[in-house]
């Protein structure tokens, strides 16, 4: 499949970012491809598929299991937030804390903003939703950090 | 002391579009990339990454989609209320165009939700001049489709929906906003979808092509 052949190493990439684990990041990658073969018309350009893995990776964050065995392969809680917001901003720790604890779009756009860089205006096209939405979500998000970095050092 | 992007980084998706010589603003990225060493360095992370393998693709057992959604939702009428109004302004016409619904591909099913928690899964239903619904969405988990709302008259189409909207499938997703119909004539109410967004200028000029691919229509009548 030529969509595969040429997105895929950036999906892997982009899943490796938020799941640390680069085997994790296979099974991801892969199941949304062997998805696309059953179904023909899947969209098949970049920033679709950089959401649908978006999704697919907060999906296997929330799972139990995948998220106990993902802790147990690091134990960085709470890492400073670098100048750079790549794969070390946040810690897997608060990443996982924080996907529990947010609901889908803010979790969404946790990844967009925190894992990916991208800027309120790249998420707001990605999305389909307004800057305003999307001010509201980051509150969120940073409301929610607030409150499980309190809860990690009490 | 680490390094810093000299203003705003460029992200990830945009760097990997730009690698791919995919990126509508490759100049701009160009120009960024020259002065600023951090992200510099991220292109080059992706490129000295570019001889990743990929394991072999294999497609799973057919697996069924989800079921078309018979259930009532939307418990309270607030959900509805809360969303943001689109108002349609349709006029009172002699004639639309008779088509049960139609879904051409089994991939995407969609319902109408009025505010009064009625759900019309069905091909066809009654409105009141005045009534607000809500389109909700089921496809194939895990896909991402976009979708527009149109609604003809005979004046034509009318688009409800601020602009297409790009959804994660998933079982009854609500399409962005709510709309009213006003009026007394018959109103068809069409979903479409694409990989890019449906063009609007294509839909109100040719109208609904009736063999049109990847849509599905409702048929409401004015209630007497």
């Amino acid at each position: 499949m030529e969509a595969y052949q040429r997105y895929g190493p950036a999906l892997l990439r982009k899943a490796a970012r938020m799941l640390r684990n680069r085997e994790d990041a296979r099974d991801v990658v892969h199941a949304l491809f062997a998805d696309m073969l059953e179904e023909r018309d899947m969209p098949a350009d970049l920033p679709y598929l950089y959401r649908a893995v978006t999704n697919r990776c907060l999906r296997h964050l929330r799972d139990e299991k995948n998220r106990a065995r993902l802790l147990a392969m690091h134990d960085d809680a709470l890492a400073p937030v670098r100048v750079r917001l790549d794969e070390a901003a946040l810690s897997m720790d608060l990443l996982v804390k924080l996907v529990s604890a947010l609901g889908d779009g803010e979790a969404e756009v946790l990844a967009y903003r925190y894992l990916d860089d991208m800027t309120q205006e790249e998420i707001a096209a990605m999305t389909g939703l307004s800057r305003k939405t999307i001010g509201r979500r980051l509150d969120a998000i940073r409301d929610a950090a607030t409150r499980v970095a309190g809860e990690a050092v009490s | 002391m680490s390094a810093r992007c000299v203003s705003e980084p460029i992200s990830w998706l945009r760097l990997e579009r730009y690698a791919l010589g995919e990126a509508p603003d490759a100049e701009e990225i160009g120009r960024h990339l020259e002065g600023c060493e951090v992200c510099r360095a991220c292109l080059g992370r992706i490129e000295a990454d570019a001889g990743t393998e990929l394991p072999e693709l294999r497609a799973r057992s057919p697996r069924s989609l989800p079921p078309p959604w018979r259930r009532a939702m939307f418990a309270g009428g607030a959900a509805v209320a809360l969303a943001a109004a689109v108002v349609l302004v349709v006029g009172r016409g002699p004639r639309v165009p008779e088509d049960p619904d139609r879904t051409k591909g089994a991939e995407v099913v969609f319902s109408l939700v009025r505010d009064d928690d009625t759900l019309f899964a069905e091909a066809g239903g009654t409105f009141r001049d005045g009534d607000r619904f809500k389109a909700l969405v089921s496809c194939a988990p895990g896909t991402w489709t976009r979708f527009d709302l149109v609604v003809y008259d005979d004046h034509g189409a009318t688009f409800p929906l601020d602009a297409p909207a790009s959804l994660a499938c998933g079982n009854d997703v609500p399409l962005p906003g709510a709309f009213l119909l006003r009026g007394a004539s018959p109103m068809r109410v069409c979903l479409v979808w694409g990989e890019a967004p449906p063009d609007r200028g294509d839909l109100a000029r040719s109208g609904f092509a009736p063999d049109r691919p990847r849509a599905s229509c409702k048929v409401l009548q004015a209630a007497p």
